[in-house]
């Protein structure tokens, strides 16, 4: 496959020239489906994300195989459309590179597409050091933009990005406004007037909550409450993980997530960290059942 | 005789009908325990109840990791958390405001405002009150033993010692809020002063009204001594002068007197003020049903957190955990349910004693049903050291979201 690296601002006004490249599209705005497009390839040690139109919010590690091209499969709604970000080194602060990823059909190029069957983009060469990219306010994201050739039979380029409000093929969320080194998504005060920001977009994904179907890109369309009470002894027993692993045991930090868990016992116990054991005798083994067949019915995050 | 008329119209209006059959819990506190009860009996109760809390703040700062603002590694704003996902996810409703008067009978809150609020089942999730030994001007003696202001004016009062200075903290005499940290910000102030700031000369003097260490004492006495602490156990303050920033203490029955650079005096403790408000201490602590953490003094009322009085201790992360007990109590006695009859809680914290290191401790609570209250089921603690240090940052993480988000 063939790359590009474009200027933000270079892919900015090249989406004015090809404007009318005819990449007419359905409207998909805030439709939900059940229809999904695998978007596979390879790439360094990465952590793939997608920033969806709807605002979800999807995101993928990729598999260690012990070659330089460790293989991703994303899965992204075929009748949304979506930006690719991809973050080298994301565990690591220091070393962490993020990139943009753009695509190019013969109709056009832009960094928000639909793809409405799966696509392989193959091998992507992403930076694994901060100092290989363009970065001038070192906030770590890539000031190009990494473009791939794809077929524009099954992806349609979007023109209207309501996810860059900028239009420089940025996603808003790693754009870093008030200029600080700190990209939105790291930065509580993206506007740099020293105040917690408070608005109604609190993933910075550029989508109102009033219309975001992920309201914290914590990766699942956020659950409608009930309307009901309804008791479960798994479930407040297993709400005192939460401390740990996140609410719904689904954690927001390098801990594990523990929704879906299907061997909770033996991880349990058999967890190197001490503190997790010292809290696994403190429960006994029916209580722990009783976690567990509700970690179940949990949806995961990966 | 308009109003009149309006308002009794409005009365019988569907909505308002509505609106009184759905249960209103107030939840008075935005901390650890009060927005963690809010959020759960929204995501276990839905639409089945409607949430309140009202809070002074409409930002709140975290006292747990504040310890680290004091050495430079986090900003309290780094430690603020607003209330906006508990708006917007669970449909909370927030007021800023302080309650001045409690009616037990009429099921009713007076704020300080003069607006009244009634309902259906209270919660108080206030935290703690202090006890001063004598009126003294906290701007000069902070204790920054709630996490805002007081925690940066410690840190100037700190970043203006120079070398050959001295810092003192008081620990107050146990039950008090978070147990480790008082040992865990006499470390990082004395890592602080010697390896950051390089002052060999700086004294640090730690009095403890209680006789050991109360958690983690070889972890916290190896530290100690790794950094020249001066440790006095079985002291008892009895006067603080905050302009020459001179204590009064006993020791061994003998009175004595310390002047200090910085005097970080950290009071006695007793339930916060909403709790005495509403009649239901005895002594300093409010006794509850560890079942649902309701009051044994007053159906209906319940008490989370810091101001409860059984033998749990007093921090963040427990005071989350007892919070998911009570939201599910209030549920279950909301739709006839019994309580369930073995709740567990639990415990945990990371206590930083370097720019580098941090210790940790854990404890799991069961309910002894002979005994009618919660005992340890197990705990363990885990020594200083750089693996913990950033273990730290995954356990409050998860912490902050699963309260705050």
């Amino acid at each position: 496959m063939k790359t590009t690296s474009l200027k933000l601002s270079a892919l900015a006004s090249a989406l004015i020239l090809v404007g009318c490249g005819g990449s007419s599209t359905t409207d998909t705005a805030v439709t939900s489906t059940n229809s999904l497009s695998k978007i596979s390839g390879t790439v360094p040690g990465t952590l793939i994300e997608a920033f969806c139109a709807d605002g979800s919010y999807y995101k993928v590690k990729s598999t260690d195989n012990n070659t330089n091209e460790h293989p991703f499969e994303i899965e992204i709604p075929s009748t949304v459309s979506c930006s690719l970000v991809m973050t080298t080194n994301e565990d690591d602060e220091a070393t962490k590179v993020i990139t943009q990823i753009g695509v190019i059909t013969s109709d056009a190029n832009g960094t928000l597409f639909t793809a409405s069957g799966d696509i392989n983009l193959g091998n992507i060469p992403l930076a694994m050091d901060p100092s290989d990219i363009n970065d001038a306010n070192g906030d770590h994201v890539s000031d190009d933009i990494l473009s791939i050739q794809v077929d524009g039979t099954l992806v349609v380029v979007e023109l209207e990005n309501p996810l860059d409000d900028d239009d420089d093929g940025l996603v808003n969320v790693y754009e870093d406004d008030d200029n600080d080194g700190i990209h939105n998504h790291d930065d509580d005060d993206d506007d740099g007037d020293n105040e917690i920001d408070i608005d109604n977009d609190p993933d910075d994904d550029g989508i109102d909550n009033d219309e975001d179907v992920d309201d914290n890109n914590d990766g699942y369309t956020d659950t409608p409450l009930p309307t009901t009470y309804t008791a479960n002894a798994g479930r407040l027993l297993g709400s005192q993980c939460a401390q740990c692993h996140g609410t719904n045991g689904v954690s927001s930090t390098e801990w594990d997530s523990i929704a879906g868990e299907d061997e909770l016992e033996s991880e349990m116990f058999e967890d190197d960290e001490p503190i997790m054991s010292a809290q696994a005798h403190g429960y006994t083994s029916e209580e722990i059942m009783l976690i567990g067949n509700w970690l179940k019915t949990l949806k995961t995050n990966d | 005789m308009k109003f009149v008329g309006a308002s009794s119209l409005f009365a019988v209006t569907p909505s308002m009908a509505n609106d009184t059959t759905t249960p209103h819990i107030v939840v008075v506190g935005g901390g650890f325990s009060g927005a963690t009860c809010a959020k759960y009996l929204k995501m276990w109760g839905g639409s089945s109840v409607n949430v309140t809390i009202i809070e002074a703040n409409p930002t709140y700062v975290s006292p747990i990791l504040s310890n680290l603002v004091l050495n430079g590694q986090k900003t309290t704003s780094d430690l603020s958390f607003t209330y906006g996902d508990l708006s917007s996810k669970y449909g909370i409703k927030m007021i800023h405001g302080i309650v001045n008067s409690v009616d037990k009978i009429n099921q009713s809150l007076t704020l300080e405002n003069g607006n009244s609020i009634k309902y259906d089942k209270l919660v108080l999730a206030s935290g703690i009150d202090f006890i001063k030994v004598n009126d003294y001007d906290v701007t000069k003696v902070p204790h920054a033993w709630k996490a805002g202001e007081q925690t940066n004016l410690l840190k100037e009062q700190i970043d203006a010692l120079v070398d050959g200075d001295t810092f003192t903290m008081t620990i107050p005499a146990a039950p008090y809020r978070c147990p480790p940290g008082p040992y865990e910000r006499a470390c990082v102030v004395a890592d602080y002063l010697k390896n950051v700031k390089g002052f060999s000369n700086c004294k640090v003097n730690v009095l403890d009204a209680n006789a050991n260490i109360t958690v983690e004492a070889d972890t916290f006495g190896a530290k100690f001594a790794e950094y020249g602490v001066e440790y006095k156990p079985s002291t008892t303050v009895t006067a603080v002068d905050d302009n020459t920033r001179t204590l009064t203490y006993t020791e061994n029955g003998e009175s004595k007197t310390l002047t200090s650079t910085v005097l970080n005096v950290i009071p006695n403790q007793k339930a916060a003020p909403v709790v005495f408000t509403a009649g239901v201490n005895s002594g300093n602590w409010a006794p509850i049903n560890p079942l649902s953490y309701e009051s044994v003094m007053a159906n209906g009322i319940y008490i989370i957190g810091d101001s409860q009085g059984t033998g749990q201790p007093k921090a963040g992360h427990i005071g989350n955990s007892e919070a998911k007990v009570c939201a599910d109590a209030i549920l279950r006695t909301l739709n006839g349910v019994a309580l369930y009859a073995s709740p567990k809680t639990n415990s945990a914290c990371y206590s930083p004693t370097s720019t580098t290191e941090a210790s940790w401790l854990t404890a799991v609570f069961k309910y002894d049903a002979n005994e009618q209250k919660m005992v340890i089921a197990n705990k363990a603690a885990g020594g200083s050291a750089t693996s913990n240090y950033s273990k730290m940052f995954s356990w409050s993480g998860n912490l902050f979201s699963d309260t705050f988000a």
